[in-house]
Parts: structure tokens; C-alpha cells; sequence
């Protein structure tokens, strides 16, 4: 599979992994290459994965931004380059904690978030519910809502989860369980 | 899947569909030398220019030894004590916060000592400056003295500075706090600042029964792989570690639960061994196992160090088991775990419960159950008597509650919603 960079420079090639190699070029230009081709895949993904855990698009992609920025700056150092990805995810992940942390506490996410809404779709009879099981995840404990969003929007199975949360497969569980009661408290749900 | 896990992935899945498909352009910085130290990048803050001064004034402050205004409250002595009080020390330190809102987030403003039958406010300490909070809190067992964490207002940079994914940590802390109940009044004094390495955050900690060893574990990520034990009339340590899988990512395994709880960590009354919360064997990741480190064997591998003396059952297929707490009783004798089960498929109903595990068999002896729906409250286990026979616990009746558990026998004692953990 080819892909290119957005400047065009660089002929890029698959690993099996699919993570691209560039070919032929000076190590700048190859970093510069390959960090571009794997933003160009996976920004939007990641940049909504942001999303979910900031509520706040303007800063996802902040956090994806700076993310893909030290990748970049540590790419000589990367030892396992087929592991980018997961590298940027948990620099992603590391950016929206420090974001929430620069909101003071837990109290002013209670109160001040709202939940995002598309004006198109003011109209969904769906949407009342939708932003209310958003503002209950919203109010989860950080690590409780990373534990959901990995596993209920990413589809991530458990063991890389716990490797990107840097915690242990038990604790990931611990947490989602917990999440989900809490959740299932929060919306008035039968557990 | 649940109908809840329906509606949850449907609204992460369409509040994410909010994100059109087309991503900004990415901002790469032009050169990569290393000697250009300049954010030149939109989002990138100039957090290496001001973190250098910021990082050499905290270790100047952190120098000087604090002294702090203790804001009394109360006589100082405390009231007589009911009977069913009786085998519970009369006095616990809280970390208190003015408006905590929620699940503990690390920020308690203040310590206080208080008295276990009223709940009065004997003594009240605050972060010395430039700390702003407290994130933690052991004690030895005389009671009177304790070891806070204290913590810097967060100033995380936009980019990690770390080499790896790490995550941003402020300065902090270790503080001896002791309490006179003679006069009422506490103290407090800074431990050398080099016991906490910079961008370093404690994740559990024990104080020693006699007070002179402190056994931390300290990392830079959630969970760490050392174990840490600090004299503190010498100042010297003493650190263990273990690596079981060169891959893992990020410190190669996990010890200890995450958060700074006062059930993670413990001693046994002799000072000479210090339960945690490990790999089972070797080969990491399976199931949290408690250990016990005997900390006067030579030797610095975590692992060779220690044995295992309690474990949870095999998982299967019906029910997940979890251990959020575990602290062995001053005897040695018996592990007290705070164990949630969870059911693995719909509908999902999950229990609380509290084990005590006999240390020479591994086997259960007691089971308390908890309360069935605690909310988003993590039990805590903050105090023992010599056998475990007599316990407080938080969090094991609904809303913000703590009690005495002597046998099947709850006391509640009194307690309010500003205290985030506790220590006896």
C-alpha cells in the first residue's frame, strides 16, 4: 500500500504492521515523512478520541497536535517504531489528562461542560438521551472514562488497554466495571 | 452486551461522528536539533524556559524547613470514648477538601486530626507554601505520628518531557506530621525533597509501626516496579524493584493499587515485613497476588525478596473478581482484602465485599459483605487492631460513611463528605 505525504516528498512503504517506511531519504525528511503519513491516517481517529475525553474539539486537537509534535522530536529514540501508533494513542490519552488537570478540578467539569452538539441534529429525538449519557461519562473519574472510551468506542481489547492506561489488566477491569455501574446509577438504569 | 453498553457505544460512536473527517493540517516543527530549545510549533508552551527557575526555587523552598500555622480546633484532648469505640485509637488523620465533589482526585487541602467518637476538629494542618495540597497519608502506631504527601499546584507543560508517554507530575513532598494530644497542637516537618525524585508522583506508601521507616512506592507512571524504603533518622533508603516483562509497557508491571491509598501498603507490627500487591510469578501480567517483603533479607529483587500469601480465585466466565485493598494486620497473621465482583455479562451487578485471608493457609476465613451499591466510592480499610478483629472502614454503607466493623457488628462513626481518606 502507498501513501503519500501531504508535501508529496517522500515514497513511503507498508509494514506488515502498517506502519509506513520511507525510503531513499535523509532521516529528517524520512521522520518528517512517516509521522505526516501516520497523522494523515489516524488524526481523525485519535483527534475523536480527544474529543470524547475533553469535550472540546478545539482542544483534541490540540492534544493530537502536540502529540504527533513529540513523536516526532523522539522519533531517533523510538525503539519500536511499530509501535507508534500505540506511542502517539498513550501520548494522546497523556495530553487530555494534563488538559483536564488545567481545569482546576472535578468540580468545574460537573458544572461547566456541555456536551457537544451538532445543530443538525437538534432535531433527534435521540440526541436528549445521547448528551445525557454523555454528561454522566462525562462526570466519571478520568480513568473511569478512559477505561469506556477505549473499550466502547475503540473496541480495544483489554491487555492494550491496560498498556496504554500503564495499568494492570485487573485495574482496567476494576475501572470499567465500576464506570459502567456508575453509569447505570447515573442514568437510572437497572444493574 | 447490555442494553446500557448499547447506549453508551452509540453515543460515544455519534458524539464522536461530530468530528469531520478532514483533520487540520499537521504543524511539525522545521529542524530537529536537539540544541534548539525554542517551541517554534503552534500549541507548544515555553514550559523548559520557566520550568528550570520554577524547579531550582522549589528546591530552594523545599530546603528550608517548613514550619506551619497550626490552626487549633477544639481542647486538644479528646472526649471519653463510648465502649463500642473502645479498641479504636481516639484520634485519625483526615485529608479534607472544602467542596470535594467526588471520586478523591488527590486534591485535599487540608489535614486534620480528629476525634474518632465526635468527629471534632482537634487540629488542622495546611500544605506549607509552595504545596497546595495534600495527596496522601500514613501513620505510625502510636498514633500520633503520621507522614503526609504533599503536592505543588499542577503546571503541566503541552508537551510531555519525558523521553516516553509519561505523564506530567508537579513537585511534591514527604511531611512528618505529629500530634500532641497533651496540648492539642501538630507540626509539621519537611523530609529531605530528594526522597521524591522530580516528575515523580507516590503512588502508595506505609508508614513503619515505630515510625522511622518510611516504604513508598514512588514512579513516574501509574503504577510502578520499586519499592522503596526510606530510613528517615538517616535519610539513607533502601529500594527493590522487579521487571518480569521486558515489553510492558510502561515500567514493565504494576504494584500496589492505583491512587495514593492508605490500604496498599502495610506492615506487619515487628517493622520487618511490608505487604504490597504484585505479579503472583514471574510471568507477569496474572492475577494481583498480595506479597510480603522481608525487608531484612539481603538482596534488592522485589520478587526473590518476598512470598506470596494471598490471592484471588481463578476468574471464569460468570464473574470478574477485583481487590482494590489489602493491608496485613500488625499480627502477620491475616490479610484484610477489599474485594469487588462483577458479574461478566448482563445484567451487571456488582458486589463489595471484605475477606480476611488466613497468611499461613492462603484460605478465606471471614466475608463481610459490603453495601451492594456504594457508588462511585472506593471502600478503604484505614484501620486494624493487632489481629484485624476490629476495623474501620469507609464507604461500606451508602453515601459518605465510615465505621467501626468488630465481627458482622457496624458502628458508624461520625463523618462527613469533606474527608477523603483517613488514617488511624
Amino acid at each position: 500500500m502507498e501513501s503519500e505525504e501531504p508535501g508529496g516528498a517522500a515514497a513511503l512503504s507498508w509494514t506488515d504492521s502498517g506502519w509506513p517506511e520511507a525510503r531513499g531519504k535523509p532521516a529528517a525528511d524520512s521522520a518528517a515523512a512517516a509521522v505526516a503519513a501516520l497523522y494523515q491516517h489516524h488524526a481523525v481517529g485519535l483527534i475523536r478520541l480527544a474529543y470524547l475525553m475533553l469535550g472540546d474539539r478545539a482542544g483534541a486537537e490540540d492534544a493530537v497536535q502536540d502529540a504527533f509534535c513529540g513523536l516526532y522530536r523522539h522519533w531517533d529514540r523510538l525503539a519500536d517504531r511499530d509501535r507508534a501508533l500505540a506511542y502517539v494513542r498513550s501520548s494522546v490519552l497523556n495530553g487530555c489528562r494534563s488538559a483536564l488537570r488545567r481545569r482546576t478540578t472535578g468540580r468545574r467539569l460537573l458544572t461547566a461542560y456541555q456536551p457537544p452538539t451538532a445543530s443538525a441534529e437538534a432535531a433527534v429525538l435521540g440526541l436528549e438521551e445521547r448528551q445525557e449519557v454523555m454528561r454522566a461519562v462525562r462526570r466519571l473519574p478520568e480513568r473511569q472514562r478512559e477505561a469506556l472510551v477505549l473499550r466502547f468506542y475503540l473496541d480495544l481489547p483489554e491487555r492494550e488497554i491496560a498498556r496504554l492506561m500503564g495499568l494492570r489488566p485487573s485495574s482496567v477491569r476494576s475501572a470499567t466495571a465500576r464506570a459502567l455501574k456508575a453509569l447505570g446509577h447515573a442514568l437510572g438504569e437497572p444493574s | 452486551m447490555t442494553g446500557l453498553e448499547n447506549k453508551l457505544r452509540a453515543a460515544l460512536r455519534d458524539t464522536a461522528g461530530e468530528i469531520p473527517d478532514d483533520p487540520p493540517p499537521l504543524w511539525l516543527p522545521p529542524a530537529r536539533d536537539p540544541a534548539r530549545r525554542g517551541p517554534v510549533w503552534p500549541g507548544q508552551r515555553r514550559w523548559i524556559s520557566w520550568a528550570a527557575p520554577l524547579a531550582a526555587a522549589a528546591l530552594v523552598l523545599a530546603v528550608v524547613a517548613a514550619s506551619l500555622a497550626v490552626v487549633h480546633g477544639g481542647s486538644g484532648r479528646t472526649t471519653s470514648k463510648p465502649a463500642s469505640r473502645a479498641a479504636v485509637p481516639p484520634y485519625y488523620v483526615a485529608l479534607t477538601a472544602p467542596a470535594y465533589p467526588g471520586e478523591y482526585d488527590g486534591n485535599a487541602t487540608a489535614a486534620e486530626i480528629r476525634a474518632t467518637a465526635t468527629g471534632a476538629v482537634l487540629a488542622k494542618v495546611v500544605p506549607p507554601k509552595p504545596y497546595v495540597h495534600f495527596a496522601g497519608v500514613t501513620a505510625a502506631a502510636d498514633h500520633r505520628t503520621f507522614v503526609l504527601v504533599a503536592e505543588e499546584k499542577s503546571h503541566p507543560p503541552d508537551l510531555q518531557p519525558s523521553e516516553g508517554p509519561h505523564p506530567y507530575y508537579q513537585p511534591s513532598r514527604f511531611y512528618l506530621l505529629r500530634f500532641d494530644p497533651g496540648t492539642g497542637r501538630a507540626s509539621l516537618r519537611a523530609l529531605p525533597a530528594a526522597f521524591i525524585p522530580a516528575n515523580a508522583e507516590v503512588h502508595d506508601m506505609a508508614l513503619s509501626p515505630d515510625g522511622t521507616s518510611l516504604a513508598a512506592d514512588i514512579g513516574r507512571d501509574y503504577v510502578g516496579s520499586h519499592l522503596i524504603v526510606f530510613d528517615l533518622a538517616t535519610g539513607t533508603e533502601r529500594a527493590w524493584s522487579f521487571k518480569t516483562c521486558a515489553s510492558c509497557h510502561p515500567s514493565g508491571g504494576g504494584l500496589g493499587f492505583v491512587g495514593t491509598n492508605v490500604d496498599a501498603l502495610s506492615w506487619t507490627g515487628d517493622g520487618k515485613h511490608l505487604a504490597f500487591v504484585g505479579p503472583n510469578r514471574a510471568g507477569w501480567p496474572s492475577h494481583s497476588t498480595v506479597r510480603l517483603l522481608d525487608v531484612t533479607l539481603p538482596g534488592s529483587d522485589l520478587l526473590a525478596t518476598s512470598r506470596p500469601v494471598a490471592s484471588p480465585p481463578p476468574e471464569d466466565r460468570l464473574t470478574m473478581v477485583m481487590w482494590r485493598g489489602a493491608i496485613i494486620t500488625p499480627d502477620g497473621r491475616t490479610v484484610v482484602i477489599v474485594e469487588e465482583d462483577a458479574t461478566n455479562s448482563a445484567p451487571l451487578k456488582v458486589r463489595d465485599r471484605l475477606l480476611k485471608i488466613s497468611v499461613a493457609t492462603g484460605r478465606v476465613t471471614v466475608v463481610n459483605d459490603l453495601n451492594v451499591l456504594a457508588g462511585y466510592l472506593y471502600e478503604q480499610v484505614m484501620y486494624s487492631d493487632a489481629s484485624g478483629s476490629v476495623l474501620v472502614v469507609s464507604g461500606a454503607r451508602k453515601g459518605w460513611t465510615a465505621g467501626i466493623l468488630r465481627g458482622d457488628r457496624y458502628t458508624p462513626i461520625p463523618w462527613d463528605r469533606h474527608i477523603a481518606t483517613a488514617i488511624w
